[in-house]
């Protein structure tokens, strides 16, 4: 596995370097939600190391002023955008764990012009939920005894108060951190996961809502994990901004 | 009529200088602003079955009636489009055509090519007095059906899942009504709009 360091800056005095990403290898998987053929297929990409922090985006938002709350748009951001950012965009006035926290109250706007900036994108469904099968010693986590359970333990414990920093969870077989039990994650096509109704099984529910998605079903009713992510991605809408949601970015590799 | 100009300038400068951020340039100070839910805020331009580039705030003014459709769509696109005829049909009637723009817009911008859009209309019989119909790059898609709330997915080489919505928007753009699935009448359509040019 090639680990690539790229477009990283170092973050004086943090530790960390914004932007570090490390190269997903391809391959083809079962998606929980398919459509038409079974497998999906992921080509090789490079995805951060880990989840877009606080002080990552503060730097963002200094460039880039048009992003700042009082700045943008309702359109693109609801009235919860960047609502912890309450003593300005000064890094020097916030304590060392807000900054190393991962900045969530984002919307996908703003997630993508995040990436945008840093000549990366969102990740798409696919290149997310491929990087996040693999467990800490295994690129498919459902062969590790014990790690369904152990993402089942993170997925429901409650969110109090803010969330851990950022590299504080486990780092997964290809060197990814945070996949599991820190934020949600912006994807960029979250538009494209079309449920309806309890629709792991239920295919005929409303299906006048949705042209030709008569064709989407979930593959296996068993990995309820799975199924909160796209059931949570599927409620979204892009100008939503959540405590709970935030965002990593990714970048193609040429083929 | 200097005095009046220097007045002006100074009014801008305090107006910038208000802002609580410092921030070196190009912040917009709208003279006549646009509501802050309005979609037309997105950037970017369009290209319509004519050919021509088009911006969406060249819409404001009028009330738009809007889907995201493609060309080949055989299944509920045609559908949507034939009650978005019938309150064409409605708006003649009540003789307030003249306010409203039926804007449809394709997912598929590879495929609907200006001229693909052209015959479309043409076969259609839509009336080029108020039917636009546009394609952009892939990425304005993905924001347009964001902002309209449509969920749609590229299932094989030409045809898409995706929501079935009629979105009418204010002459500012803001998104005040929307339409989903095409079990339930379209009297809401004809309300919401006519609300509009009251």
């Amino acid at each position: 596995m090639v680990c690539a360091l790229l477009a990283a800056t170092p973050l004086s005095g943090q530790g960390l370097e914004r932007g570090a990403m490390t190269q997903i290898p391809g391959g083809s998987f079962i998606p929980l939600y398919r459509v038409d053929t079974l497998q999906a297929e992921v080509s090789s990409f490079l995805l951060d190391v880990y989840p877009v922090s606080n002080a990552d985006y503060l730097t963002f938002v200094k460039e880039n002023p048009e992003w700042s709350r009082q700045h943008t748009k309702a359109v693109f951001a609801d009235q919860n955008y960047l609502r912890s950012f309450t003593e300005g965009l000064d890094a020097a006035a916030y304590d060392q764990s807000f900054l190393k926290q991962p900045v969530t109250n984002v919307s996908w706007f703003a997630a993508r012009a995040y990436c945008a900036w840093e000549e990366k994108r969102l990740p798409t469904t696919h290149e997310w939920e491929w990087a996040a099968r693999s467990s800490e010693t295994h690129p498919d986590g459902s062969i590790d005894p014990g790690f369904y359970q152990r993402m089942l333990d993170w997925y429901s414990r409650p969110t109090s108060g803010r969330p851990d920093t950022v590299g504080s969870t486990f780092k997964n077989y290809y060197g990814v951190y945070d996949m599991h039990g820190l934020v949600w994650e912006w994807v960029n096509d979250f538009q494209s996961t079309i449920l309806t109704g309890e629709s792991r099984t239920d295919k005929s529910a409303t299906i006048n809502l949705f042209c030709g998605a008569g064709a989407s079903s979930a593959t296996a009713v068993d990995d309820y994990v799975a199924f909160m992510r796209y059931a949570f991605r599927s409620s979204l809408k892009a100008a939503y901004t959540v405590r709970v949601l935030g965002f990593r970015c990714a970048q193609s590799q040429p083929q | 009529m200097m005095p009046v100009r220097i007045s002006l300038a100074f009014t801008l400068l305090f107006l910038i200088a208000c802002q609580s951020e410092k921030h070196t340039e190009d912040v917009e100070v709208s003279i006549e602003p646009l509501s802050d839910y309005s979609i037309y805020h997105l950037p970017g331009k369009w290209v319509n079955q004519q050919s021509d580039t088009l911006k969406l705030e060249a819409l404001q003014g009028k009330i738009v009636v809007a889907s995201m459709v493609y060309t080949q769509c055989n299944a509920a696109c045609p559908y949507l489009i034939s009650e978005m005829k019938q309150v064409e049909s409605f708006l003649g009637r009540e003789k307030l055509l003249e306010e409203v723009v039926f804007l449809l817009i394709s997912f598929d911008p590879l495929a609907d090519t200006p001229q693909e859009l052209q015959s479309f209309a043409t076969e259609l019989g839509l009336d080029p007095e108020r039917w636009i119909l546009v394609q952009g790059t892939e990425d304005l898609v993905l924001e347009i059906a964001a902002l309209l709330n449509t969920k749609y997915k590229r299932v094989g080489d030409i045809h898409f899942a995706h929501s079935n919505i009629i979105s009418v928007l204010n002459r500012e753009g803001v998104l005040v009504y929307q339409r989903e699935g095409y079990d339930t009448s379209i009297e809401g359509l004809f309300k919401a709009i006519t609300k509009l040019t009251q």
